[in-house]
């Protein structure tokens, strides 16, 4: 499992509810979120919803404006450490500190005020700094420096017909990301307010890619290639971002002035292996291949917006863009003995498939007029009408050159460097395409409120979207001749949402929503070589309900409360493609279902003690006619259902041992149980994966302004799918001294 | 990264590329087109390109192929297998046995691994060689 997204960053740990949400799914996490925000309950609520004072982290004395942390921590992981570091967002196997948290402000001068705040956690590479000027009647001028690092697992596939997997050439990497920015405002009276940013950000490192390379080292008899050799990016970005903005009211009018230029330079690669350690090829059959994509990306977007308030009921805004995007494109593509190979170099052999390219150049550009309005109109207290309308224009121009490599088989005399069976790349042969497109596209929104029932609140969303384009395309290296792509396009986008909330008393709550969404696509052909889409049809049903219950209980039993959810999601599309000159019948490609069942459970049974509680079951399946198709001479389905089933649990507890000291403590849960060995046939993707994780903690307050937390977290995960090389075990341990001055 | 990264929690319309909302639109950066994306453009500006033969697909959302809230699949993948794909690109069939997309026999590429596997179509974004998407 690679993109379970855990708030367990050095930054989290000294926050207590923010360990609760320590689940693999934001999806999750927003339930949570929610269900905290709703149940309001913590440590200290009472049973008649007055928050109390009594923990000791809330008796901070108001005099002391600012603080600092400082924190120490480590990890001790067995099994993959990579596989903990990506989900965890912490380094395994060695210590990392810093100052967890930082706020200071000062006056200066007069009257104005100079704010810093930041943290920097060293080995994490987690640094953040803010500094912020301000004065009133004037303006401010702030700047400040991000950073932060996400961790990847390098590891491949694992194929459990005869528990073949490969190490992955870099089995720990990570990504650096940052932004370095400086901000100036200015906030005079019977001025214009006027912002004027800079940003530079960076994204910077290595990261593992699911486009894994071949083996035949699968003890299968019939068609043994798989592809589950690890493969990686590099990934080295660059984005500078200037941006102006101007408002001012006149009279009952906002008017908003910008402008937005950015510079990107994406210098990207990825990096493959093709025949690794297979058997039965020629020699020096295995191949690394680099594919570099290089982005040169100028942006400039210009905007006025206006907002008049015709009465306190009717209010008008209109706004209208212009952007254009520019890519100057470049890349090679190379296979050689080593990544990152010149193109040239000695490569004993090559594959059938092995094309390559080099001296690639283009340009990609995209021109946009857009324009909008929105009415929103108040007709009674009880009736609120927002209508919608937008248009835009979009122009698609883009064209590139270069060098096409075609492997060609070997011929006698075959030599070590020129195996028979092999092949060599011929002659470069110089290639170009081009791609033209236009769109139209018409947005409608309305959006409709009413609450003129006790206690009710009824809402009805109705989006319309359609598109009307026009596609030239050209690629001169079509086979059998190159023939241009000619076609219209029009897409249609509806939407419908219906909705209803009842809140009859503070103890019980009910809201329910549905909405149909059609999305339909149509394209006439004039033209054209490879399969196309002629028509589709989305036709999706979300339906969900939420019920908030809070019994009244005994008061020796506190405060209760539950959230129950229940969503449910029903999409098919419907697709005909035009193949070989003949219009195929129109057919259900795919139908997929999902359903989410949640309870949130929230209990402060004394003043000292909270538990919360969360549980979720998902059930989600993609079909498609594949499933049923049994691809000869195999012997069952190769392209099988795609389920993605788990469940999880989340609970936590928290205690006032007195009024100097707090313990808190949670569990989480998480399986999925989807792994289904079809190795046979095909290469096993479904996960199949357990994760157990504990964490416990105390804070004391050592005197009235010095705090200390410590933590302890206990993780364990396995892993079906990889054959148990993702598994781990990990121990963290971690501390931090607060003080107020 | 926050929620408020992509949702504008006290609007109306919850998600800044919301078709209609040019200030919110603004807000993420200005970009205007391809609106159903340009909350995942922000950060992901390698996907953005602008490439020279781009998957029409990504007009209809990068949610087509991606569950942004979470996925117990790799790069937060809707599907990890070949089924991501052929939930739209599957074809009436002319051979019992047989899977055909377009006129091609991909019948010994199936059992190898997912479509965008290496060799096969590396750049599901978009390519700036070739309108299949190979690489």
């Amino acid at each position: 499992m690679k993109n379970r997204t855990a708030l367990t960053s050095p930054r989290y740990l000294g926050t207590d509810v923010d360990l609760v949400m320590n689940t693999p799914h934001k999806f999750l996490v927003l339930v949570c979120a929610g269900t905290f925000a709703t149940a309001g309950v913590r440590a200290g609520d009472t049973s008649d919803g007055k928050a109390m004072t009594a923990t000791a982290t809330e008796e901070q004395p108001e005099e002391y404006k600012n603080w600092i942390e400082l924190g120490v921590g480590g990890v001790i992981t067995s099994g993959d450490r990579a596989q903990f570091e990506q989900e965890h967002r912490l380094p395994g196997d060695q210590a990392y500190g810093g100052i967890q948290d930082l706020h200071y402000e000062q006056t200066v001068g007069q009257n104005a005020t100079l704010t810093v705040d930041g943290h920097a956690i060293w080995d994490t590479n987690d640094y953040d700094i803010h500094v912020e000027l301000a004065k009133p009647n004037l303006g401010y001028i702030k700047a400040g420096y991000t950073e932060f690092r996400s961790w990847y697992d390098g590891n491949g596939g694992f194929f459990p017909h005869n528990d073949v997997f490969f190490n992955p050439p870099y089995p720990e990497m990570h990504i650096d990301r940052g932004d370095a920015w400086v901000e100036l405002g200015l906030r005079a009276p019977n001025w214009p307010e006027i912002t004027i940013r800079y940003d530079h950000e960076f994204r910077f490192g290595q990261k593992d890619s699911t486009v894994w390379g071949d083996t035949n080292l699968t003890g299968l008899a019939v068609q043994p290639n798989r592809k589950i050799v690890p493969s990686f990016s590099n990934i080295d970005e660059k984005r500078d971002i200037f941006s102006f903005e101007a408002s001012k009211t006149f009279g009952n009018t906002d008017v908003l002035l910008g402008m937005r230029y950015e510079h990107t330079e994406d210098n990207d690669s990825l990096n493959m292996e093709r025949s690794a350690g297979s058997v039965g090829v020629v020699p020096g059959g295995q191949r690394k291949v680099t594919q570099t994509q290089n982005d040169d990306v100028d942006l400039f977007s210009g905007h006025g917006i206006t907002e008049t308030r015709i009465t306190d009921n009717l209010w008008f805004t209109a706004g209208y863009s212009y952007t254009t995007l520019t890519n100057d494109l470049s890349g090679t593509r190379i296979f050689g003995t080593h990544w990152d190979q010149a193109f040239g170099e000695p490569v004993p052999t090559l594959g059938s498939r092995d094309t390559a390219f080099i001296d690639l150049a283009g340009t990609a550009q995209i021109k946009e007029n857009l324009f909008n309005a929105n009415v929103f109109w108040m007709p009674f207290d009880n009736l609120a009408i927002l209508t919608g309308f937008r248009y835009t224009h979009q122009n698609n121009d883009s064209e590139s050159t270069f060098i096409d490599e075609e492997p060609v088989p070997n011929t006698p005399p075959f030599t070590p460097t020129n195996p028979q069976g092999g092949f060599h790349f011929g002659p470069g042969v110089p290639a170009n395409g081009a791609r033209n497109s236009d769109y139209n596209d018409f947005a409608e929104r309305l959006e409709l409120r009413y609450t003129g029932i006790k206690d009710w609140l009824f809402y009805f969303e109705g989006e319309w979207d359609e598109e009307w384009g026009h596609v030239n395309e050209f690629q001169s290296l079509d086979e059998p001749e190159p023939v241009p792509l000619d076609k219209d396009t029009n897409a249609l986008g509806q939407k419908y949402t219906i909705g209803a909330a009842w809140n009859p008393t503070m103890r019980f709550s009910l809201a329910g929503q549905y909405f149909h969404r059609i999305a339909s696509y149509d394209a006439d052909l004039f033209t054209s070589l490879h399969q196309r889409l002629v028509d589709q049809d989305w036709n999706v049903d979300d339906f969900n309900i939420r019920m908030t219950f809070r019994p009244k209980l005994p008061v020796c039993m506190g405060s209760l409360a539950f959230v129950t959810r229940y969503d449910f999601v029903h999409t098919s599309i419907d697709s005909q493609w035009f193949v070989e000159g003949e219009t195929k019948a129109e057919l259900q490609s795919g139908e997929i279902k999902q359903h989410v069942i949640s309870e949130s459970l929230n209990w402060n049974p004394l003043p000292r003690f909270f538990l919360q509680a969360n549980f979720s079951y998902v059930l989600n399946q993609t079909d498609t006619p594949a499933n049923n198709i049994s691809l000869t001479p195999l012997a069952s389905p190769t392209v099988t259902n795609f389920r993605n089933d788990y469940w999880t649990v989340t609970s936590g507890i928290g205690y006032i041992i007195n009024d100097k000291t707090d313990f808190y403590a949670d569990y989480y849960f998480y399986c999925a149980n989807d792994y289904f060995n079809n190795a046979a046939v095909a290469v096993p993707y479904g996960m199949g994966a357990t994760e157990h994780a504990v964490t416990a903690t105390v804070t004391r307050q050592l005197t009235k302004n010095m705090r200390l937390l410590l933590k302890y977290g206990y993780y364990n995960y396995r892993d079906e799918t990889s054959g148990g090389h993702n598994n781990y075990r990990a121990h963290s341990l971690f501390s931090s001294l607060q003080v107020r001055f | 990264m926050g929620c408020a990264d992509c949702h504008e929690v006290h609007k109306g319309i919850a998600i800044k590329g919301a078709p209609t909302n040019i200030q919110q639109k603004l807000k993420a950066g200005g970009l205007a087109f391809l609106s159903r994306n340009e909350t995942c453009f922000e950060c992901h500006t390698q996907q953005r390109g602008p490439f020279v033969y781009e998957h029409e697909a990504l007009r209809q959302g990068c949610t087509v192929c991606h569950s942004p809230h979470g996925s117990v699949n790799q790069r937060l993948l809707n599907e990890r297998n070949a089924t991501l794909c052929l939930k739209c690109h599957f074809q009436e069939q002319k051979l019992p046995g047989h899977i055909f997309i377009g006129d091609v026999d991909h019948s010994n590429f199936l059992p190898q691994g997912t479509c965008w596997s290496a060799g096969c179509h590396e750049e599901p974004h978009g390519s700036n060689v070739t309108p299949l998407l190979r690489y």
